[in-house]
């Protein structure tokens, strides 16, 4: 099905090209010498398109390195956006036609916020003494700045994950300081190299002319295409955790959405309570498998634990989650240990969480309500930790839970 | 036996005449280049470029050793390339993992010949062209209709003689037919062109920007690589997980370890005795590897009761393989082996479970999966009963052929048994079809 979609792609990529080129011939004066915008219009519609077939994450398109190479030739922000716009409702246009994705207007709007503000970095770079140009000897217009392909390669790498963050957590309200870190570090390789490939084609375009545009994406359809199967296995991984998660569900051990609740609520305490992101990871795996051992232990959700951690200690990546689900169930019958034992806090907080859900979920008390909290503290809150139930409380005020 | 004798004698012979082409070839480029500055650097790049490759599937290696080889025909022709080419298979020296001697001697042969007639080629077709770059420094000849056929002769004489020579070796080393060996390398061939394209970029950086500029053509290629070694690692931790599935799956059935995994072992044989491509096979192993998995919600007491099942026991055994695609439902990866673990108690005749399917109704990949897995439980010793002699069980196969299990995958495991030498709950050799892309050298 894929393999189909992406024929129809390049066929209706073709017909556009010849069409949109058809247009041109006519409506342009014949020898003005304004052909190669045209290659950068279609650079950019097939760099749009080659951004589109990720179903739920956010690649970062090829058609941001065309609209680079474009700017560092020293063309004005006006020329820009129209480039930019032309190219992104191209593209968008393609992918409605062959159905391979859907068009964002969000994406859009960063392009053409790219398009009109990237020049003038280049303009400010332009001001500087000519030190760092470099002429092509192919017969350029225009020098090479190396200090504005600096600032405009920066923009790019640091700037669109921002542009994200922004985009994705202005409905939920959430933080767009931390969505930021987390889009930084996905893109941000993905980023370097599109702005190498913006920075040669710009460079070879005296020389090549839309060839170059051509051949620059070869080098970023390789990186792009390593990098997208990358985030594939890693979809895939995530998606066997919650697939595990629901195991002790099945077989009637667990409320239903146990795992994911707890998942939820461990991810948001651990957060609160100052955890790095590799600790948060490890414990919402943790939480996400802590009762898969259910299935072949024979005794009580202590023996379930035990069993649950010999199962994840067999995955070797999987060793830190493993311990944090080893001993979330010690405390239960050695009491709170205080002092040089206590329990490693991820440990803590996956019992305080797992706990939580277990006595919520029966009562048909709502998870994200303050009743729900006060319940447990009446009811168990002597076995758990104030300053656990605390960060509890707050993640049900900050009403993260589902 | 004599041919085969034969063959292996011949190894030695063409390694050794690669040898003396690889050191007659240096000789006289060392001789014939002025430019010393060039010969370091290409050479020094050469070997570097190996340090660079990427696996993106097997056969399939990414590496820029050929693009640095064809910018070197293009900017000094043979005597340019021939060092890039020996440099490269020297850096690349300590990473064979065998018949080491042999092989340097073979490739210094032919990867220094292939550069060589590559770049022999490129002077006469266009020898203006060649001038024009090297001594004028003027790009403009190379998009020229000349310039651009001397640069597709080049690529594809490059091409012809390398791969035709290690198809050759690969061919003699394993006894397979060439034209088979070439087939295998067609993803390989098809990069080429991609190879020469990026040459093109890197020599109108040299001459005309800079050749510090060839950085901006390394970037992507290391981010690529980056991309290809981490996907590697997070395959390999992929497997990890399902293989922990599954043994918590056998654990509980009381099957001896490894079921799964010779089940998918087999399985994926015969897909491969059936024609299916890479995908298809891949396919296949996760499919037979997590067959049982809806076993998991079976009590305990009922997968391992040493006695014949009660009827309502029974029906709860017969939840299983929807329980198991309930189970995965969600994970995007297993779409095309869903089929295969809902079917796998589907007969021929219609009297499986859980749809009562009949003949070509029940998924192939199903069909393959019941009649290994038939074979395994019946090969491996259960609590109610010790392992069947593998001669037994695979007459069992045969007398249920055309009722319990499809002819044509009886037909198909019959020559993959026969191929294996098979011994009961025992792993067989080992291949590799993991979701990650291990490579195989030539």
């Amino acid at each position: 099905m894929v393999a189909r979609a992406r024929y129809v792609g390049i066929v209706a990529l073709a017909v556009t090209g010849l069409a949109v080129g058809a247009a041109w011939w006519v409506l342009a004066e014949p020898g003005s010498g304004r052909g190669w915008i045209l290659g950068f219009v279609v650079a950019m519609a097939v760099g749009e398109l080659i951004a589109v077939d990720e179903p739920d994450s956010r690649p970062v398109p090829a058609s941001i390195a065309v609209l680079g190479a474009f700017v560092l030739l020293g063309n004005d922000p006006l020329t820009s956006v129209a480039v930019a716009l032309a190219g992104v409702a191209a593209g968008g246009a393609i992918c409605a036609v062959a159905g391979t994705g859907s068009f964002r207007p969000g994406d859009a709007l960063a392009r053409i916020i790219a398009a009109w503000s990237l020049p003038t970095l280049v303009a400010v770079a332009d001001r500087l003494p000519s030190t760092f140009e470099i002429v092509p000897a192919g017969g350029a217009d225009e020098p090479f700045n190396l200090v504005a392909f600096l600032l405009v390669s920066a923009a790019i790498v640091l700037g669109l994950p921002f542009w994200e963050a922004v985009e994705a957590g202005s409905p939920q309200g959430t933080v767009v300081g931390a969505l930021y870190g987390a889009r930084l570090r996905a893109t941000w390789l993905a980023g370097v190299a599109l702005v190498a490939g913006a920075g040669l084609a710009a460079l070879v375009h005296a020389d090549l002319n839309s060839w170059g545009l051509v051949l620059t994406l070869l080098p970023l359809l390789a990186a792009r295409s390593g990098l997208r199967r990358l985030a594939s296995v890693r979809r895939t991984h995530a998606q066997t955790v919650r697939a595990m998660s629901r195991i002790a569900e099945f077989v009637d051990a667990a409320p239903e959405g146990h795992a994911a609740r707890v998942a939820a609520v461990v991810v948001s305490m651990g957060r609160d309570l100052g955890l790095s992101a590799t600790d948060i990871a490890d414990l919402e795996r943790a939480a996400l498998l802590h009762e898969i051992g259910v299935v072949v232990a024979e005794g009580d959700l202590v023996d379930a634990a035990r069993a649950s951690a010999e199962v994840v200690r067999e995955v070797p990546h999987l060793a830190k989650v493993a311990t944090i689900i080893d001993r979330h169930r010690e405390t239960r019958r050695l009491g709170i240990v205080v002092g040089e034992d206590r329990l490693p806090l991820p440990s803590r907080i996956l019992r305080t969480a797992c706990e939580f859900d277990r006595l919520i979920a029966p009562t048909q008390l709502d998870h994200g309500s303050r009743d729900a909290i006060h319940h447990f503290h009446v009811t168990a809150g002597h076995e758990h930790e104030p300053v656990l139930i605390q960060a509890l409380a707050r993640t049900v005020d900050r009403g993260l839970l589902i | 036996m004599r041919a085969e004798r034969r063959r292996r004698r011949l190894l030695p012979a063409v390694a050794a005449a690669g040898l003396v082409v690889g050191v007659a070839l240096i000789w006289w480029s060392v001789r014939t280049v002025d430019d010393h500055v060039a010969l370091v650097s290409f050479a020094l790049a050469g070997a570097l470029s190996q340090f660079l490759p990427a696996h993106a599937r097997p056969g399939l290696l990414l590496s820029l050793t050929n693009v640095v080889a064809f910018t070197a025909v293009l900017l000094g022709g043979p005597e340019l390339a021939i060092p890039v080419a020996a440099a490269a298979v020297a850096a690349a020296a300590p990473s064979y993992p065998s018949q080491r001697v042999l092989r340097v001697a073979f490739n210094l042969g032919q990867f220094t010949l292939a550069g060589a007639l590559a770049g022999f080629a490129y002077e006469a077709i266009a020898p203006a062209v060649a001038h024009d770059l090297l001594v004028a420094g003027q790009i403009s000849g190379l998009t020229s209709a000349r310039g651009l056929a001397a640069l597709l002769v080049t690529g594809v004489t490059f091409t012809a003689v390398n791969f035709s020579l290690v198809a050759l070796a690969v061919s003699l080393h394993s006894g397979e037919r060439f034209r088979g060996v070439v087939r295998s390398m067609v993803p390989a061939i098809a990069l080429q062109p991609l190879y020469l394209a990026l040459s093109i970029l890197a020599v109108v950086l040299i001459v005309d920007v800079h050749p510090a500029a060839v950085i901006l053509l390394v970037v992507p290629a290391i981010v690529a690589r980056t991309g290809l070694v981490a996907l590697q690692r997070e395959a390999e931790a992929y497997d990890q997980l399902v293989l922990a599935l599954v043994k918590l799956i056998e654990v509980k059935d009381g099957y001896t370890r490894g079921h799964a995994e010779r089940v998918a072992l087999l399985a994926v044989e015969v897909a491969g005795e059936l024609g299916y491509d890479f995908e298809a096979r891949r396919t296949t192993r996760y499919a037979a590897l997590l067959h049982d998995v809806g076993k998991i919600v079976v009590p305990l007491q009922i997968l391992r009761k040493p006695a014949a099942l009660e009827d309502h026991e029974y029906r709860r055994v017969m939840t299983h393989p929807e329980v198991g695609l309930d189970l995965l439902a969600d994970i995007d990866f297993l779409a095309d082996a869903r089929p295969g673990i809902l079917s796998h108690h589907e007969r021929i005749d219609g009297r499986g479970y859980p749809h009562g399917l009949r003949g070509d109704d029940i998924p192939e990949l199903a069909r393959i999966i019941t009649v290994v897995d038939a074979f395994d439980a019946m090969t491996s010793t259960r609590a109610y009963r010790r392992a069947l002699e593998v001669d037994t069980a695979v007459g069992r196969i045969h007398s249920a052929a055309g009722t319990q299990f499809d002819a044509r995958i009886v037909a198909a495991f019959d020559r993959v048994l026969g191929r294996l030498s098979w011994l009961p709950t025992q792993l067989g050799p080992d291949i590799d079809l993991t979701m990650v892309e291990h490579g195989v050298d030539a």
